[in-house]
């Protein structure tokens, strides 16, 4: 007999001792109530009115459940209700989109038919335009060439206006260059010019040109003046000028009283004579 | 004693040198201003301390502005009123710087009757430049001022006025379809406004008779276009041109025996004719398939005027009377000339021109072919000289509506007419009464 196997039962008997004891020991903290249809308590009065947490836990989620139930019922009755008034929506939609797209095409039909119309008015316009134009044309040209004939004519006229312009302008020229080697020779030339500006530019101010004013009208006025430029007297001398220049010319020298002074007072005349000679 | 005499001589002939020599300043002025004249129109005297029946210098005032060149002082800046010359204190007039004066008074006579009296004076040398009366009654006192700023205004320019002469023009009222049209006689400054026809259907173009008694117009009382004469102070019309198709634009030659008219007759083609008004008898003025129209005679009536689109838009062309085949241009400035108006003295023509696209009233010189605009409007037409020449009348458009205006013949001043209200269009002025 080997004592092995002797040991070997020893401990296969603990083992399984222990195993069964533990078993035992868990087995009687944890023995669950035994499951019956009716589990009917006898319940203590005064535990009555305290309520059960677990009850109270029970009813609770059995309400919420009822509750969670019942949303869920109310939203899938919405989500119905819904989807059928965007079906109706969609079948309105569907509808107004047909019927624009008939307008639509109407429009089109007539807008084409407007623009046939347009079309065919504007090529009978154009071809109505050709002819007239064609027939100005034919005029125009007529007239090119009466203007031309014309312009010819007034060309003709003007270089013989120019040469004798021309003549005219060669006699001033003798007659300035005259006229300007005497006042070359003046002593005070450059002061007696200041002066004569001095004079014009005052003058000129005053005077009312009237119409009658026109270039070929030359009219001669006399003053004498006072040592402070206070005008003493005037006459009119030669003018081929109408009553109206006359006045205005008089007019405009007593207006102007006291001329200015010349800045150098060596040059200051008591006789000036105005030559008005209107120019455009 | 010949020594001494020559000595003499000698030394006379050497004052008198000397004399010659000493110097003269000469001065040239070639400029000016082109303003208006001040001038002052003092309150006419009045004898009692009640207000004078009229107010005369308001009027002549009025004229004088209208002019365009005249300046009246205001009322209120006259220092004093003077009534006779002997009150008048030239230097106070100086000192506002007026050039002339005028002066004048009222006085009752016997019959109703007034006379006023008037003068003008010359601020700066004192001098009187003219002295007149003139009589009238209660109901001629308008007159009686217009003739006294006659007087004043040609005393001061050289030229006459214009301030007794009349115009007439087309109102319109109403809208379409319904509108009333009213062909209207007024002073030249729009006011005595008389009525001379009346139609719900167009009148168009009126012209003046050279003696100013008449009016020639055209009238659609007959539903179709026709040529009216009618005589002013009686009223008494004629129809004087009824043909087939457009009857229009009346032109009298200066005789006022014949109007150029424009007729388009059976054959649609609108051209100028001839009818002598005695006899009826047609002449034909223009032959080109085009439009030609708005037919003015020259100053001495063998000549007429017309515009005719016959070179792809209007512009005016002349003819002889006697030779009507050979139409020539005469304007060539623009695209588009049209309505031609003679100046009194014929040297000038006014037309309706196209300006940067806008029609505006323009002069062109006869002989020089070189054209002015003169209006600066969107719309400006029908324009008519003033028998002296100095100034224009032409309708234009004001806030929707058709208004009359003036401007000056260089363009340098113009102004508004008062009108009786609608639509106005077509103003032509009146000639002198008496030549």
């Amino acid at each position: 007999m080997s004592w092995r196997y002797v040991a070997g039962a020893i401990l296969l008997h603990v083992v399984f001792m222990g195993v069964f004891a533990l078993t035992l020991v868990s087995i009687g903290r944890e023995a669950p109530p035994p499951q019956l249809a009716i589990q009917a308590m006898l319940v203590d009065q005064s535990t009555l009115k305290r309520p059960n947490p677990r009850e109270q836990r029970a009813r609770e989620r059995a309400e919420a459940q009822r509750k969670q139930e019942q949303q869920r019922k109310e939203e899938e009755k919405q989500r119905e209700q819904q989807k059928q008034r965007e079906e109706l929506e969609r079948q309105q939609t569907e509808r107004r989109t047909e019927e624009q797209r008939q307008l639509e095409a109407k429009q089109r039909e007539d807008q084409q038919r407007e623009q046939q119309q347009r079309e065919q008015q504007e090529q009978s316009q154009r071809e109505a335009k050709a002819k007239r134009e064609a027939e100005v044309e034919a005029e125009r040209k007529r007239v090119a060439e009466i203007e031309r004939k014309q312009a010819e004519r007034e060309a003709e006229q003007r270089k013989v206006a120019e040469k004798r312009a021309q003549e005219t302008r060669e006699s001033e020229l003798r007659q300035q260059l005259e006229v300007e080697e005497g006042q070359q020779r003046m002593a005070q030339s450059g002061v007696t010019d200041k002066y004569r500006a001095l004079i014009e530019a005052h003058i000129y101010r005053y005077w009312n040109r009237p119409p009658s004013a026109r270039p070929g009208i030359e009219c001669a006025l006399t003053i004498t003046q006072a040592p402070g430029g206070v005008v003493l007297t005037v006459n009119i001398g030669a003018c081929n000028g109408d009553a109206v220049m006359r006045q205005s010319i008089e007019n405009a020298v007593l207006r102007a009283s006291p001329l200015p002074l010349p800045p150098d007072p060596r040059a200051f005349e008591r006789v000036v004579i105005l030559q008005f000679k209107p120019r455009d | 004693m010949i020594n001494s005499a020559l000595r003499y001589g000698l030394s006379l002939i050497l004052l008198f040198t000397a004399m010659a020599t000493q110097a003269q300043l000469t001065v040239v002025i070639e400029r000016g201003q082109e303003t208006a004249i001040p001038v002052a129109v003092v309150p006419f005297g009045w004898q009692s301390a009640q207000p004078a029946p009229f107010d005369i210098a308001k009027v002549v005032a009025a004229d004088l502005q209208n002019s365009g060149q005249f300046d009246p002082l205001p009322r209120e800046d006259m220092i004093d009123r003077p009534t006779q010359a002997k009150d008048i204190r030239f230097q106070d007039w100086r000192a506002l710087k007026t050039d002339y004066v005028i002066i004048g008074s009222v006085i009752p006579e016997a019959g109703g009757r007034f006379r006023a009296e008037f003068g003008a004076y010359n601020v700066l040398t004192g001098q009187m430049l003219v002295q007149q009366q003139v009589t009238t009654d209660t109901a001629g006192w308008r007159k009686a001022a217009h003739a006294i700023s006659d007087v004043v205004y040609q005393t001061l320019t050289g030229v006459r006025g214009v301030f007794s002469t009349r115009i007439a023009y087309v109102k319109v009222e109403g809208t379409v379809p319904k509108q009333n049209y009213t062909l209207i006689v007024a002073d030249y400054d729009g006011e005595n406004v008389s009525n001379i026809a009346k139609s719900s259907e167009p009148i168009m173009s009126p012209a003046w008779s050279p003696d100013a008694q008449s009016l020639a117009y055209v009238s659609f009382e007959n539903r179709v276009s026709a040529i009216f004469v009618q005589t002013l102070r009686t009223g008494e019309r004629r129809q004087v041109s009824a043909r087939a198709g457009i009857n229009g634009a009346p032109a009298w030659s200066p005789d006022g025996k014949t109007l150029a008219l424009t007729l388009s007759r059976k054959d649609g083609d609108v051209d100028v004719y001839t009818l002598q008004l005695a006899t009826q008898l047609l002449t034909r003025m223009s032959f080109d398939p085009g439009i030609d129209t708005e037919p003015v005679w020259s100053v001495d009536g063998r000549k007429l005027y017309f515009s005719s689109d016959r070179a792809g838009s209007p512009q005016i062309y002349e003819i002889d009377i006697d030779q009507p085949e050979k139409a020539t241009r005469v304007t060539f400035e623009g695209t588009y000339n049209a309505r031609p108006r003679l100046s009194p003295d014929g040297k000038r023509l006014a037309t309706v021109h196209l300006d940067q696209g806008n029609f505006r009233i323009a002069i062109s010189d006869t002989t020089t072919r070189s054209l002015q605009v003169l209006t600066q409007g969107r719309q400006d037409e029908s324009p008519s000289f003033a028998p002296n020449g100095a100034m224009l009348i032409y309708a234009t458009q004001e806030r929707g509506r058709g208004v009359l205006a003036n401007v000056s013949a260089d363009g340098r001043i113009g102004g508004r007419i008062p009108d009786a209200g609608g639509d106005v269009r077509e103003p032509v002025w009146a000639p002198f009464v008496t030549k």
